[in-house]
C-alpha cells in the first residue's frame, strides 16, 4: 500500500460562480522511501498542492478530494485537532525561503523546541533539557558547524544555506514518513544548493523517509528523483520514471520544457521558447488546458479535454501522445498553422 | 571618445565600502570589487558569474556609473569615469543602460507603457512629442509588444512581458552597452528562452554589448563569448566561454560547474577529472557525488587571508594560505590560482 495516496484532489480560490481552480483533479501515490519530483512553471499548482495536503489551505480556498490518505489514515476525516498530530510530525514540509519561514522573534533552540515540545516523545515533551540535547544533534545531524553556538543564534545572524538547514532541522525532528521540500533550494546559490540537495537526499535515505520535492529547476529533479511528475495549470500532464521522462518525454509541454532549456541548445543560437503563459483565472482554455501554446493542437485539443491515461507509473495527458523519436501518435496530422499563429507573441 | 579604444576598459577596479561596526570600534572596510581588470568591445557578451556577495552588482553598479569606483579607473569609449565631472558623466550615461532582476519591481506601476518608454527621451534629449512616441512605438515593435501595449500598465503584463518592457526602455537611447542584471532569474524556464532569444536578436541587429551577470551557468553558457568568475570582489578566472566551460582552470570554476544540475549528469566529464569521483551507493546512481565545496562564501567584511577562496578550496596548500595570487594568464584563460599550472 501506498504511503500517501491522492485521488482527483481539487482546490478552488474565489467565489463559488466563478472560482479560481488551483488544483484541478490531481492524482497522486507516492511510496514510503521513493523521492519524487514534482515540476511545473510558476502558476501550474504544484506548491498549491502541497499545502492541501498538509492541510493549509486557509478557508476561502476550498479542499475536496475523492480521497486523501497517509498510511492509510483518511486525512478529510480526521478533525482539526486530530490532523494537527499527524501534521508537522508524520508529514512535514520545508519552504522555499528559509529567512521568511524562520520567526525572526525567536532564537534557532527555542523553534527547534518547539517542535519537540508540541509533537516530541513522551520524553522530550515532558523534560526541556532532553529537548535540548535532541535540538543539538538535529543540528549535528543537518550539519552546521559550531551546533552550539548556532542553538543562541536568531535567524538574521544566520546565512541562507544555514537557514535552510535549521528548517530541514526542524521538519525531521520528529522523524516524518513523507517530507515535502518546496522549492527548497531556489533561493540559495548554486554551491549551497548542491550541499542542501545532497543533505536532503543522506537524511531521506538514512531515515527512509518519502520526500515530494517540488521545483522549476527541471535538472534538479533529473539529479534527484526516481520519479517525477510534471504539472501544468493544476493538472498533472505527464509522469514517469527519471531520466527516463526526460530522454522521451510523451507529452507536448514536457518536451517544450525541456527543448526550451540553454542546455538542449548548445549549438545553435536561438532556444525554443513556448509562445504565451500559463493560463490564469479568465483565460482558461476550454479543451486541453496547453492548446494555445502546444506546437501539435488540432481541432480535437480545442474541443474535449484529454484524459491521463497510460500504464501504471507512466502516465500522460495528451490525445496524441509522443512517440520515442518525439512526434505525435494517435492518427495526428498536420493542420493549417493559422489557429495557433495568433498566440506567439 | 577615440574609435579604437575598447567600448569599456577597466584597470584595477575596486569599490570598498565603510561599515560602522559600533561605536567603538575602528570603521571596517568591505572590498565589494577588488583590483578588477577586464576589457569590453562592442557587440561582446562578458557575463560576470559568482555567487552572492561576490561583487556583481557593485561591478554593475559601476560600470552603470550608478556609484563611484573608490580606486583604479575605468573608462566607456576611452573617456575616464572616474575623474569625470556631472557634464562629461551626462554625456556617457546614455551609452551604458542597465536592464534589472525584477521586472515586477524596475517598472513604475502608475505610468503606461508608453510614459515608461519615453521617459529616458524627456530627460536626455531634446525631441518633441510625436518624434518620442514614434520611437517609443518603434522600440515596442522591436522587442515584440504590440501597439496597443502603449496605452496599458505594467501589471497588465505577464513577467515575460515586462521583461520586454524593461528592455525596450533601457535600449530607447540606443545605448551601446546594456548591463544585464540577472534579467532572467525572476522568469520561469519557457519564459526565460523567449526573453534570452530576444537579447540576443537585440545585439545581432543593433549591434549592442552586454554586460551579463547571473548565477546560472547554463545561460551563461549559451550568451557569453566571455566569462568572467568573481569570488569576494575579485577575478578568479576570466577567458573565451569554450575555454571556461570546456577546462575550466581555477578551483573555483570547477566547483561552479559541478554544482551546477544537469539534465545528463553525462555532460558533467567536463567539469574537472580531478573532481568527478564515482558515486558511492548503487541505490543513487543517478546522481553523480556534488559536494565539491564545503562551507559557504565567507563574510566579506572578514575575508581570509591569502587566497581567498582557501577556506573552501580542495587543493589547499601552506601557500595559499599567506600569499595572495595574482591573476595571470595559462592558456587561452587568465587565472589566480597558486596551483593553476600543475593541477591542468
Amino acid at each position: 500500500m501506498a504511503l500517501l495516496e491522492v485521488e482527483n484532489l481539487r482546490v478552488e480560490f474565489g467565489s463559488e460562480a466563478a472560482p479560481l481552480t488551483a488544483v484541478d483533479g490531481v492524482d497522486l501515490a507516492l511510496d514510503a522511501g521513493e523521492v519524487v519530483g514534482c515540476v511545473g512553471e510558476s502558476g501550474s499548482g504544484k506548491s498549491v498542492t502541497a499545502l492541501a495536503m498538509m492541510g493549509l489551505i486557509e478557508f476561502p480556498g476550498r479542499v475536496s478530494a475523492k480521497r486523501l490518505e497517509f498510511a492509510g489514515r483518511d486525512l478529510l476525516a480526521l478533525g482539526q485537532a486530530e490532523r494537527r498530530l499527524l501534521v508537522g510530525k508524520d508529514i512535514a514540509m520545508i519552504f522555499q525561503d528559509p529567512l521568511a519561514s524562520l520567526n525572526p522573534c525567536f532564537t534557532v533552540a527555542f523553534q527547534l523546541m518547539e517542535a519537540l515540545r508540541v509533537h516530541g516523545t513522551d520524553e522530550e515533551r515532558a523534560s526541556a533539557r532532553k529537548r535540548r540535547e535532541r535540538a543539538l544533534e538535529l543540528l549535528r545531524q543537518v550539519e552546521i558547524p559550531d551546533p552550539e553556538a548556532r542553538l543562541a543564534a536568531f535567524p538574521h545572524q544566520l546565512s541562507g544555506g544555514m537557514a535552510q538547514r535549521v528548517m530541514i532541522a526542524m521538519a525531521i525532528a520528529c522523524k516524518p514518513q513523507l517530507l515535502i521540500a518546496d522549492e527548497p533550494t531556489t533561493a540559495l546559490d548554486v554551491t549551497v544548493q548542491a550541499q542542501v540537495l545532497e543533505l536532503l537526499l543522506r537524511l531521506q535515505s538514512e531515515q527512509g523517509m518519502a520526500l515530494l520535492l517540488i521545483t522549476h529547476d527541471l535538472a534538479v529533479v533529473a539529479e534527484t528523483a526516481r520519479r517525477v511528475i510534471v504539472m501544468y495549470a493544476g493538472q498533472v500532464v505527464e509522469t514517469g520514471p527519471v531520466p527516463g521522462i526526460f530522454e522521451a518525454p510523451q507529452h507536448p509541454y514536457t518536451q517544450a520544457l525541456l527543448a526550451a532549456l540553454p542546455e538542449r541548445n548548445r549549438d545553435r543560437a536561438r532556444l525554443e521558447a513556448i509562445p504565451g503563459v500559463v493560463p490564469g483565472q479568465y483565460d482558461r482554455p476550454y479543451g486541453c488546458l496547453l492548446h494555445p501554446r502546444c506546437a501539435y493542437a488540432l481541432e480535437r485539443c480545442r474541443a474535449e479535454r484529454p484524459l491521463l491515461s497510460g500504464p501504471q507509473g507512466r502516465q500522460v495527458r495528451c490525445h496524441f501522445a509522443l512517440d520515442a523519436a518525439g512526434r505525435p501518435t494517435g492518427g495526428w496530422r498536420a493542420e493549417a498553422p493559422a489557429a495557433i499563429g495568433e498566440e506567439r507573441r | 571618445m577615440t574609435a579604437s579604444a575598447p567600448l569599456l576598459e577597466a584597470r584595477a577596479l575596486s569599490r570598498h565600502y565603510a561599515v560602522s561596526r559600533g561605536m567603538f570600534r575602528a570603521k571596517g572596510s568591505v572590498r565589494a570589487l577588488d583590483g578588477v581588470s577586464f576589457t569590453l568591445r562592442d557587440r561582446e557578451t562578458l557575463a560576470v558569474v559568482g555567487e552572492s556577495g561576490c561583487g556583481k552588482s557593485t561591478l554593475a553598479r559601476a560600470v552603470t556609473m550608478i556609484e563611484r569606483p573608490t580606486a583604479g579607473m575605468l573608462a566607456v569609449g576611452g573617456t575616464d569615469v572616474i575623474a569625470a565631472d556631472r557634464a562629461t558623466l551626462k554625456r556617457l550615461r546614455p551609452i551604458v543602460q542597465m536592464v534589472f532582476q525584477n521586472p515586477y519591481a524596475s517598472l513604475n506601476p502608475r505610468k503606461k507603457v508608453g510614459t515608461l518608454l519615453e521617459e529616458p527621451l524627456a530627460i536626455n534629449t531634446d525631441l518633441g512629442t510625436t518624434a518620442r512616441r514614434d520611437a517609443a512605438r518603434a522600440m515596442m515593435d522591436k522587442v515584440g509588444l504590440r501597439p496597443e501595449h502603449y496605452h496599458r500598465y505594467p501589471h497588465m503584463f505577464s513577467g515575460g512581458q515586462r521583461q520586454r518592457i524593461a528592455v525596450a526602455r533601457a535600449l530607447m537611447l540606443h545605448p551601446r552597452l546594456v548591463v544585464a542584471d540577472e534579467p532572467l532569474s525572476a522568469l520561469d524556464v519557457s519564459i526565460q528562452a523567449q526573453v534570452l532569444n530576444l537579447l540576443m536578436d537585440l545585439q545581432r541587429d543593433l549591434g549592442i554589448a552586454y554586460l551579463f551577470i547571473s548565477h546560472n551557468l547554463q545561460v551563461v553558457r549559451h550568451i557569453a563569448d566571455v566569462v568572467l568568475v568573481m569570488y569576494l570582489g575579485k577575478i578568479v578566472e576570466e577567458g573565451p566561454k569554450d575555454a571556461i566551460f570546456n577546462r575550466p582552470a581555477h578551483p573555483y570554476t570547477r566547483a561552479l560547474l559541478a554544482s551546477t544540475p544537469m539534465l545528463d549528469p553525462r555532460s558533467h566529464g567536463t567539469a574537472g577529472d580531478a573532481f568527478a569521483r564515482p558515486s558511492e551507493t548503487g541505490a543513487r546512481t543517478l546522481r553523480r557525488e556534488r559536494i565539491v565545496v564545503r562551507g559557504e562564501l565567507p563574510s566579506p567584511l572578514n575575508p581570509p587571508g591569502g587566497c581567498a577562496f582557501h577556506t573552501r578550496c580542495p587543493h589547499v596548500i601552506e601557500r595559499c594560505r599567506s600569499e595572495v595570487p595574482v591573476l595571470e594568464p595559462l592558456g587561452k584563460v587568465r587565472v589566480s590560482c597558486h596551483r593553476a599550472r600543475e593541477l591542468n
